[in-house]
């Protein structure tokens, strides 16, 4: 039995009726929330069928891309800071070696224009630090730079300089004890970041090289702004 | 024997089960390549991890639908009742079968391994305690997928049992994490001490496939020292008692 002709204008029909489909569903994404609050431990463990890593992996790539969510761009001001570093947290307690996260959060998300959300960035790199032995101090100076120069808060600055300086921490270089007058002193928000993210690289020969491009690429992005903040 | 065992093997292959899996894990590997490429940092330790979840994801499902749906094939055009018409105790046609689809496993493993340091290369010990989990563990679900097989008359409700054992023993960390949780605190007290109990049996009795293939050991190379012990005891212990109740099973079955 051979198909009919019927048969075969049905399909053509049919196929041409799925290509008009197709291209009015061309820019169509899936839309989902930009952020929801992180699930329990337990509850994100079993959603990757009891591999942690591998919810560690697949939620670092979700962090680079909160606000992508089909069809809408969310900004990162409109984000929930409190769920954000709540992630952070979640993601950390998964793998606690990796520097993706804190870097992210440092780098990445504490330069949010809602500049009271800094805080949270703030309170989330001094908590990492608290558990990464090797590179707290990088994530305290962080913290020190976004409470001074984002927050405004020099205060709180001082006080995570002087809690820096006072560690003696055997892995941090000499320069952070010199912090508390760095804090004082009246220089511009991007010269500041210039000089800690160089004196970052300088002091951590053993960076691996994806991270060392990390870095050149954020002193890059600083040297195309104009001293007064504005991206040329 | 040795003909059943060869004959398992000649339908994979006539199946083309080892060609389509084999593409599918090189698919998977390649598109766990791209995706570390796509991060900024770290990009071999995710690729890595993305590889790792999805070949043993694809390897698993794979050998599950293989395995369920060969054996219903085999009941229905009687290829069983010919095997044991011949001088072969039901026990024995069990455990070859079992063996047969495992020699299908081993290779499939192999491949997966073979085809890993396409997204990265992990450190030399870390990728051998990773490929001896990932047999153990294929080797586990060939056994579930070959017991449910032999217990129900369908193919689907096999698989579909299979895949929910599987589910079930790969979420075991959740389910005892929510056992040494407070769950008295968010339910009635007696509503969760039920709940509590029951999920603790559970917990006792399904085997702690979450504790196989961690994708961290090809991220970072270090492993807990006893990890390969206690994938190898778990095997020890649950391959037994899966084949064990499959031999059970088929022995009262009549045709």
């Amino acid at each position: 039995m051979t198909p009919s002709r019927a048969n075969l204008a049905f399909l053509v029909v049919i196929l041409a009726a799925q290509l008009l489909v197709g291209l009015g569903l061309l820019d169509r994404r899936a839309s989902r929330p930009a952020l929801t609050p992180p699930p329990s431990h337990a509850v994100a463990l079993a959603s990757a069928l009891g591999d942690g890593e591998f919810f560690f992996r697949g939620g670092v790539m979700r962090m680079m891309t909160i606000g992508v969510t089909g069809g809408e761009l969310v900004p990162m001001r409109e984000l929930d800071y409190g769920d954000l570093t709540g992630w952070f947290s979640l993601l950390d307690s998964f793998d606690p070696r990796s520097l993706t996260v804190p870097y992210l959060a440092a780098y990445w998300y504490g330069f949010t224009p809602n500049t009271p959300d800094a805080r949270y960035i703030i309170d989330y790199l001094l908590s990492r630090a608290t558990f990464d032995a090797k590179h707290g101090w990088r994530w305290r100076v962080q913290a020190m730079y976004l409470a001074k120069h984002r927050l405004g808060d020099l205060e709180l600055a001082l006080s995570i300089a002087e809690d820096l300086a006072a560690r003696d921490d055997p892995e941090a270089p000499y320069w952070v004890e010199h912090m508390p007058a760095f804090m004082l002193e009246g220089l511009g928000e991007r010269e500041a970041a210039l000089i800690l993210l160089m004196s970052i690289m300088e002091s951590t020969p053993d960076m691996s090289d994806d991270e060392r491009d990390a870095l050149n690429r954020a002193i890059e992005r600083l040297n195309d702004e104009e001293p007064s903040g504005e991206t040329r | 024997m040795l003909v059943t065992f060869r004959y398992i093997v000649l339908t994979a292959v006539r199946d083309r089960l080892m060609v389509g899996l084999s593409l599918a894990l090189l698919g998977a590997v390649v598109i766990a390549a791209f995706l570390g490429e796509s991060t900024f940092m770290e990009e071999r330790q995710t690729a890595l991890t993305f590889a790792g979840f999805s070949t043993r994801l694809i390897l698993i499902a794979g050998l599950i639908l293989f395995v369920c749906f060969n054996v219903q094939r085999s009941f229905e055009n009687r290829e069983v009742d010919l095997m044991l018409s011949r001088p072969v105790s039901r026990t024995q046609y069990v455990l070859i079968t079992w063996a047969g689809f495992s020699g299908v496993a081993l290779f499939m493993a192999l491949i997966a391994v073979i085809l890993l340091p396409i997204a990265g290369m992990p450190p030399g010990g870390a990728l051998g305690l990773w490929a001896a989990s990932l047999l153990l563990e294929a080797l586990i679900v060939v056994a579930v997928a070959l017991f449910f097989s032999l217990s129900l008359r369908s193919a689907v409700a096999s698989a579909m049992a299979s895949f929910g054992f599987y589910l079930v023993a790969r979420m075991e960390g959740f389910l005892l994490g929510v056992v040494q949780a407070d769950w008295n605190a968010t339910a009635s007290q007696a509503l969760g001490s039920v709940i509590s109990k029951t999920i603790y049996v559970v917990g006792l009795v399904m085997p702690r496939l979450d504790l196989f293939g961690q994708t961290w050991w090809l991220s970072y190379g270090d492993t807990q020292g006893d990890a390969l012990m206690t994938v190898l005891a778990q095997a020890a212990v649950y391959l037994p008692l899966l084949l064990g109740a499959a031999v059970f099973d088929f022995r009262r079955r009549r045709f």
